[in-house]
């Protein structure tokens, strides 16, 4: 009689276009984000920080309404609820920088920049909290999520070193 | 105290920020989310930073305006836009943790352009980012 045999291991599934093309537009998002890092250099040498944040800010907006106004119209009729949640998100993105600015000028920025790397940790937090039912959460994506915030706080620590 | 209080509150709104957008992303196409919630966060930046720095905003130069012109595209404009359209494909838990991968991209472009010196600490921290980046992005749950 042959020994039983070991159940044969699930092959993994691929990862779907649309989730190739999500994180392709994360790493692209990650690139601009860094760019924008390096002009913020140049920018706070002469410019207050949060003047430059808030001007910035305009002329992104500025552009982005011109590029975008054919989308824009197509959602004019979108649940009053969605413009809400949008504009607290906005709002929470601009609080952030504010606080931001705040914390950098009243601590250091080695005890500062640690509590803001906790970014991506703390959205996986609340996405749990709030929206548990729209986002699937593995240990994976928790582990990969601690290494970039270590990862980030490394860097901070490393450039002050 | 006061800067680390600030700190921990800057880190909670960026993530129920996050948590908003997410929402509105149900119904609204990432562009719309992106241009309205800039607006919304603009009614509380604008003002602020014009009070308290209405002097160097009228003593401004032409060439500071536009390095933040250029800012604000990559930052406002497609960093944005770019990570709104991300989430609205893959969620949020696993567009942040990629797109907070920022300084890594920051540092080569520093060592590059600005000649800023690498080291032991940007290499470890560098390749830790890159090692939980990895991790997410082959996760195929």
């Amino acid at each position: 009689m042959r020994p039983p045999q070991p159940a044969a291991e699930a092959p993994r599934p691929a990862l779907t276009r649309t989730q190739v093309v999500g994180y392709a537009l994360a790493g692209a998002a990650c690139l601009a984000y860094g760019a924008s890092l390096i002009l913020a250099k140049q920018v706070v040498e002469d410019t207050p920080p949060l003047l430059a944040a808030a001007l910035g800010m305009t002329f992104g907006m500025l552009v982005l309404t011109v590029v975008s106004a054919p989308d824009v119209r197509r959602d004019r009729g979108t649940r009053r609820r969605a413009w809400v949640w949008a504009a607290l998100g906005g709002l929470g993105a601009g609080g952030g920088i504010m606080l931001m600015f705040l914390a950098v000028s009243n601590a250091p920025v080695v005890v500062v920049a640690p509590i803001l790397a906790m970014n991506p940790l703390t959205a996986i937090l609340f996405s749990q909290v709030f929206i548990r039912g729209m986002e699937r959460i593995t240990w994976r994506v928790v582990n990969g999520a601690a290494l970039v915030v270590a990862g980030v706080v490394i860097i901070s620590l490393g450039q002050n070193a | 105290m006061t800067g680390i209080l600030f700190a921990l509150g800057a880190s909670t709104v960026w993530g129920m920020g996050n948590v908003w957008i997410r929402l509105a992303l149900r119904d609204m196409r990432p562009t719309t989310s992106a241009v309205f919630s800039l607006f919304s966060g603009l009614l509380l930046l604008i003002p602020l930073s014009f009070v308290l720095h209405w002097e160097a905003l009228t003593t401004m130069t032409l060439g500071a305006l536009v390095t933040i012109f250029f800012y604000g595209m990559s930052n406002f404009l497609l960093g944005r836009f770019l990570n709104y359209s991300s989430i609205s494909r893959i969620g949020l838990s696993r567009s942040v943790p990629v797109v907070s991968a920022s300084p890594v991209p920051a540092l080569v472009l520093a060592i590059l352009f600005l000649n800023e010196q690498i080291n032991v600490w940007l290499i470890l921290g560098g390749l830790t980012v890159m090692a939980g980046v990895l991790l997410i992005v082959t996760d195929r749950r």
